[in-house]
Formats: C-alpha cells, sequence, structure tokens
C-alpha cells in the first residue's frame, strides 16, 4: 500500500514538473481560462491540466535521460527528487501565475445551451479517462514491440540504474530494436521506480494519462479558435476514435503509436494554432512554435517515425511560407515572420534531440533496418514495384476498414469536399501536407525496407494510420467551423 | 423531454434493481458451473466460460447498483435533468451548425462516430471479461501472456533452474524477446545470425530462423562473453538433433511434472552452466 502511495504521489509531482512546464515554454497566458463561460477548472484551464500530464511524461523522461547521461543514476532516489521537483516547480509557478478567480457577475452570459454540452463533454471524457485506467490495470503487456522493444529496456533501465548500460550496449543481448528511442523505456522505468518493483500493469499507466492530457490539451487549444461547444465536441471525438481509446494496440498498450499520436497531434496543433491566429489577427506569439517545437521532439524521442514526421513538417512551413511570400508580394514582415517560424521550431527539435542522437550513436544496430542508409536512387527504383500492393493496402486499410479503425479518414474526405475552399486556409494545408508526407514516407519505407512489403507495412500500417489520426480529426473541426 | 426521460430512467430502475438482486442472490459458482456445463469441447474452453462468467457476473454485481442509484437520483431529479439534457442538445446543435447541406452530412457523420463508438466501447468490455480468466489481477511477468506453450515451459524451467542475475547464452532458432523479458533480472545473449535478422517467423514451423549451434560458436567469442550458463532451445526439425533431446535430464524431470516424460519431448531444450577454458 505505501508503494502505491508513493507511486500516487510521485505522478502528482509528475503531472505539476508538467505544469512548470508548459508555462515555461508559453508564457503565463496557459493560466488565463481559456473558457470564460465556464467555472469548473477541468473546462476553464483544461490546457494546462492536459500540458500537465504530457509534458509531465515527457519533462520527466528527458530529464532523468539527460541526467543518467550526464553520469547520474537512476532509481527511486532520482525519481524521488523528480517528484519533489515537480511539486516545488508547480508550487511556484502555481503562487506566481494563478489568475485570481473570476467573479461571477464578469463571466460573460452565454447561452446555457454551451455550458450544459461541454459539461456533459467533459464528463464523458473524464469517464473514458477512468474506464482506460481500469482496464490499463486489468491487462499486463502481452503484445511483441510493448514488451519486446519498450518494455524490456525498462526494466533494464530499472535494474542498471543507467543509461549505459553494458547489456544495452552489447550487440548480442537480446532486445528488438536497440537504437529505438527512450522515452516510454524511461517513462516506465520511472514507475517502477516510485513501485520499487517491476509489475507491467503499473507502468502502463504512463498511456492513459498521455490520452487524458492529450484530449484536455486539444479541447484547452479549440477553445481559443473555435469556442467552447464546437472544442469540446472536436475532444470528445478524438477522445472517441476506435484504433485509440478502445483498441489493444492504442493507449491500452503499452505499444509507442498511441504516444506518436499524442506527441506529433499536439506539435500540429500548436503549428496549426499559430498559423490561424496569424491568419486571422495578422500576427501570432512564437510561444505556440515553441510548443509545437517541444512536442516534436518528444515524438522523435518516442519513436523513429518522429524524425519523419519532423521533416514533412519542416517541410510544409517551408512551403506555406513559400505561399505566404507569393500571395503577400514579397512582404518583408510576413517574411521574416515565417522564417522566423521555421527556424525556431527546427532550432528547438535540434536542440532537444541532439543529445539523444549523441547516445544513440553508442547504440548497438542490430534488428534495424537503418532507412537513411537504404535511401538510395537504385533502391527506390526496385521497391516502386512495392507501390502495386502498398497503396491498395493503405487505401483499403484507410476507407475499407473504417468500422474497426474509426471513420477519421472518411470525414477528412468529406470535411475537405464539402468546404473545399477552406481546405486552402495555410493552416487547413499544413494538416493536408502532413497527412500526405506521412503516407509517402510510410511507402517509401516499404520500397526500401529489408523485408517483404506485404509483412513489413501490412502488419504495420493500422499503427501507424494511428499516429496520424489526431491530425485528421484536427483537420475536420477546422474545416467545419463557423468561419465560411 | 421530461415525460421520455421518467420513462426511460423508471425501465432503467426497475431493470438494474432486478439485475442487482438476483445478482447477488445467486451465488457465483452457480453461474460459473452453468458456464462450464455449456462450454464447448476443448482443452482450454470450460476454463474460459468459468472464467468470462465469474468476471461478467462481477461486472453485472457492481454496475447494477450503480445504476440503480443514478436512475433514482435521475427520477428525483428529473425535471432539471431534463432540462440539462435539452439544454445539452441544443448545445451539440450549436456546436454543428454549419449551412444547411454540411450542417446534416456532419450531423450524420456524428451520429455514425456514435454508433462505430459506442460499438467498440462495448467490444472493449467484453474483452476485458474475456481476459479475465488469463490475467485476472496478475502482472505479466506471472501470467506470462500471449506466448507460445514452449516458450512458457522453457521460461518456466530457465527461472528454476538459473539464479536471478544469470547471464545465459543462448543458441536458438526462435526469437527470444518474451525470454528476455520475462527472464529478467537474467541476461540473455543471442548471436543473430544474419540470415535471420530481419526475418519474421511464422506460426507453426511455417517459417523458421536460420541459426547458430553449438559446433558453429568460436571458444574465443565463449570466453569473450563468458556466460554462467548455455542454452540450447531449438523448435525447428533441421536444427533438433534427436540423440540430443533427451540429454538434459532436468528438462525432462520438469516436464514431467517431477518424473520422467514416458515420450520425448518435441523440441530440444538443454541448459547447461559454461566452463571458461583453463588458461595454461
Amino acid at each position: 500500500m505505501s508503494d502505491l502511495l508513493i507511486l500516487c504521489g510521485g505522478l502528482l509531482g509528475q503531472w505539476a514538473l508538467g505544469v512548470a512546464m508548459a508555462t515555461l515554454v508559453l508564457g503565463r497566458r496557459i493560466w488565463t481560462p481559456s473558457n470564460r463561460f465556464h467555472h469548473r477548472q477541468l473546462v476553464n484551464r483544461a490546457e494546462l491540466i492536459g500540458l500537465g500530464f504530457v509534458f509531465g511524461i515527457a519533462a520527466t523522461s528527458y530529464g532523468q535521460f539527460l541526467w543518467s547521461f550526464a553520469g547520474g543514476q537512476l532509481g527511486r532516489t532520482t525519481s524521488f527528487g523528480f517528484a519533489i521537483a515537480g511539486l516545488a516547480s508547480g508550487s511556484l509557478v502555481w503562487m506566481f501565475c494563478r489568475p485570481s478567480r473570476i467573479p461571477s457577475e464578469q463571466l460573460e452570459t452565454n447561452a446555457p445551451p454551451t455550458e450544459a454540452f461541454v459539461s456533459l463533454a467533459a464528463v464523458i471524457v473524464c469517464l473514458l479517462f477512468a474506464s482506460l485506467l481500469l482496464q490499463t490495470l486489468l491487462t499486463p503487456q502481452r503484445l511483441w514491440d510493448e514488451r519486446s522493444i519498450f518494455g524490456l529496456k525498462s526494466i533494464v533501465l530499472f535494474e542498471d540504474k543507467s543509461l549505459d548500460s553494458p547489456d544495452l550496449l552489447h550487440k548480442d543481448f537480446v532486445q528488438y530494436h536497440p537504437r529505438y528511442p527512450l522515452l516510454i523505456p524511461l517513462a516506465e522505468q520511472h514507475i517502477y521506480a516510485l513501485l520499487g518493483r517491476v509489475d507491467d500493469r503499473w507502468s502502463k499507466l504512463v498511456f492513459p494519462q498521455l490520452y487524458f492530457g492529450f484530449v484536455l490539451t486539444f479541447a484547452g487549444v479549440l477553445q481559443r479558435q473555435l469556442g467552447p461547444s464546437r472544442a469540446w465536441l472536436w475532444a470528445l471525438v478524438l477522445a472517441t476514435v476506435p484504433v485509440l481509446a478502445f483498441d489493444d494496440y492504442g493507449f491500452l498498450s503499452g505499444q509507442a503509436d498511441a504516444p506518436v499520436a499524442c506527441f506529433h497531434g499536439l506539435s500540429l496543433l500548436y503549428l496549426w494554432d499559430w498559423l490561424r491566429t496569424r491568419r486571422r489577427d495578422g500576427s501570432a506569439s512564437y510561444h505556440s512554435i515553441a510548443a509545437a517545437a517541444v512536442a516534436a521532439a518528444m515524438t522523435l524521442f518516442t519513436k523513429d517515425e518522429g524524425i519523419a514526421l519532423f521533416i514533412v513538417d519542416t517541410g510544409m512551413l517551408v512551403v506555406l511560407g513559400g505561399i505566404g511570400y507569393v500571395n503577400n508580394r514579397g512582404d518583408r514582415q510576413n517574411v521574416r515572420t515565417s522564417v522566423t517560424s521555421i527556424i525556431l521550431f527546427v532550432a528547438g527539435v535540434a536542440a532537444i534531440s541532439s543529445v539523444w542522437f549523441l547516445h544513440r550513436r553508442e547504440l548497438p544496430s542490430t534488428t534495424e533496418m537503418s532507412y537513411g542508409h537504404r535511401l538510395t536512387p537504385a533502391v527506390l527504383i526496385a521497391g516502386l514495384s512495392t507501390l502495386t500492393w502498398a497503396v491498395p493496402h493503405l487505401l483499403s486499410r484507410m476507407f475499407l476498414e473504417a468500422t474497426v479503425l474509426g471513420l477519421q479518414w472518411w470525414g477528412m474526405f468529406l470535411a475537405t469536399v464539402s468546404r473545399f475552399r477552406a481546405a486552402f486556409r495555410c493552416e487547413q494545408l499544413l494538416l493536408l501536407g502532413d497527412v500526405a508526407g506521412a503516407l509517402a514516407a510510410l511507402l517509401i519505407a516499404g520500397m526500401i525496407a529489408p523485408t517483404p512489403v506485404e509483412e513489413h507495412l501490412g502488419g504495420s500500417s493500422h499503427r501507424f494510420l494511428m499516429q496520424l489520426v489526431p491530425v485528421a480529426v484536427l483537420f475536420m473541426a477546422g474545416q467545419w467551423d463557423e468561419e465560411c | 423531454m421530461r415525460l421520455i426521460l421518467q420513462i426511460l430512467c423508471a425501465v432503467l430502475l426497475l431493470t438494474s434493481a432486478w439485475a442487482a438482486g438476483v445478482s447477488w442472490w445467486v451465488p457465483i459458482d452457480v453461474r460459473q458451473q452453468e458456464a462450464a456445463a455449456a462450454a464447448p469441447q476443448g482443452p482450454y474452453a470450460a476454463i474460459e466460460a468459468v472464467g468470462f462468467a465469474e468476471a461478467r457476473w462481477w461486472l453485472i454485481r457492481f454496475t447494477a447498483p450503480l445504476l440503480c442509484g443514478v436512475a433514482t437520483l435521475a427520477l428525483l431529479n428529473s425535471s432539471r435533468v431534463a432540462k440539462f439534457l435539452t439544454a445539452a442538445i441544443d448545445g451539440l446543435c450549436v456546436a454543428t451548425q454549419l449551412p444547411a447541406i454540411q450542417r446534416w452530412l456532419l450531423r450524420g457523420f456524428l451520429g455514425l462516430w456514435a454508433i462505430v463508438g459506442l460499438s467498440h466501447a462495448y467490444g472493449s468490455v467484453v474483452q476485458r471479461l474475456r481476459d479475465w480468466p488469463s490475467y485476472r489481477l496478475l502482472s505479466g511477468q506471472e501470467s506470462l501472456p500471449n506466448i507460445s506453450v514452449t516458450n512458457r515451459q522453457v521460461i518456466r524451467y530457465v527461472k528454476q533452474s538459473t539464479p536471478p542475475g544469470s547471464r545465459i547464452l543462448v543458441l536458438s532458432d526462435q526469437k527470444l524477446f518474451f525470454l528476455s523479458y520475462y527472464l529478467q533480472p537474467r541476461r540473455l545473449y543471442h548471436p543473430l545470425h544474419p540470415d535471420s535478422e530481419f526475418v519474421i517467423p511464422l506460426a507453426y514451423g511455417e517459417r523458421t530462423l536460420a541459426a547458430y549451434t553449438r559446433e558453429d560458436l568460436d571458444q574465443d567469442f565463449l570466453d569473450e562473453l563468458n556466460p554462467d550458463y548455455v542454452l540450447e532451445y531449438f523448435e525447428n526439425k533441421a536444427y533438433i538433433d534427436p540423440a540430443r533431446v533427451t540429454e538434459d535430464a532436468n528438462w525432462l524431470t520438469f516436464l514431467g511434472g517431477g518424473r520422467m516424460p514416458s515420450q520425448p519431448p518435441a523440441i530440444q531444450v538443454v541448459l547447461r552452466p559454461h566452463k571458461r577454458r583453463e588458461t595454461p
């Protein structure tokens, strides 16, 4: 029982650390209620509360990575230290940043329908989170990747208390993908350290927290852009995507695809937020770019797909900058803003990820596909024939397996067709480009991988598509808004 | 709205009260015996059916009274609840307010989304009930889920035969990730044959992996690795030496539950402490 109390305290400290990180990245504005119509904190400060979970897990994992990289020891003391630091920093930002409660008479009066619907949606999201927590504790880790890639590393990190464990560096030590990023193993190790033992049900608590934090952040950001009722409608849609919320490979498992959906989704969310604010208001604070960069770096620190997604998103920012340059007839301020945003995004991701890539060089390359080395014109040409299988397969997954994987791709299609002009807004083009670029990257991976494409893509496409689901939901939210 | 709500709540109250009463009145054993009797043939069918019945009965025992309470509260506050629900529906209409055709397209899409979501939510609950006999509240380290019978046997054998912290060199034609995962804090080392690195094995030996055998090992490699044990674990007939299948008496005793089995095992498992080469 005492172990569980320590675990709860540790997770609270982790959340508080996330709140402090969110304040550092996004500034004091994150403490301003994003819903002036509502009394309840969960709705009022959904973005702050949500980022507490997501950034808390990211900061704890990455912080412990840096700590161990610098020679520090992992383990219970370190995990306690992070929890206490989190509680301290969270308390500090709360003292300095919290606005006073809005007096009731100053709350904007709105039609009751908005408040009732928002309350109902928030309650449903909380119930789904509770259900996820319960189901997580009822199921041990039992899938391939969650045990062979991430779970194995988390146990070795827990026992050896160091990134430089001789076994993690040994080419013959039995582990899958030795060079895979360490956000999930470190997050699970943190739970084992707090608990004092290995129990792979409890380590999966990472994933429902990411789910809840992600949905709340989504609702919070959309409240600023679309208003409370639409924001919570789309948050509810995101919270009920079958492949994320109810499927064994989603947030109910220890696989990395759902966390990639979370971090990549947040990165796109904040880029979308920035572009949309800039388009509508003429300017936007760079805090959103900073948040997008942090989330993109954490995507990279979760799974290698993050590298491809980062390249795609950077490319899209450059393309959109170019379109803006042409549309605004070379307006200097516009150019400056675009260039600054791209530099900030790329520099942020590079700065955070650089230490991971330094460490990664030391890791064995057994079972690594080494896509970078395989990407040559000759290999690409030789792999062209795989497209005859891969393209129909992907389309089938997206549109014919909708009742299993979700209707989001149909929704994206319908939203584009029904509001075609809206799809050309810069923030919507970003999302379309991200999906197109990611799918292209998947097809290229199938062309150059050393395994038959039917097995490679066939066994992983539904999980890769899962990573793009939040982009599809955000796209629908942006298409089907009040703006004509 | 209020009348409809009252009718629905009354039906829910009566149903849940009846379900709560029956679920707590009838012992779980009775339901389990019924499930066992109705189970299809199969080695695990009865266990799964009994476990599923137990999980379902406990779920009803907890959710029925809860629903009863919710229905009662809703009935007693029906005017407020009706007002809230009406307001929430109006809020949903506000959230989906668009020009005419797009509005109905969006609402139709959301309606389908709700149906798919609810069916998946129900499916995940049913799946948890089905999982209960296998997992209960056990960690993976205790239940060894979702691995082959032979993997499970080898894991249990190695666990009982080697101390924690052992370093074990494994020669095998199998993917060993689950062994490595469940045998922690023992550490497994497996020199990967280059022809197996990117091969995905298939069930029932339809595709097997190339592997190193004892004869392929360099003594220098063994000295450098210096394992505590060497485990030879082969399932593919191409690697099984019929003369060595019964070499490890401890393995045979383990398989036979303390006695020698009547038939030789189908797989080759030989676990030996490693003797380091003596330097002259």
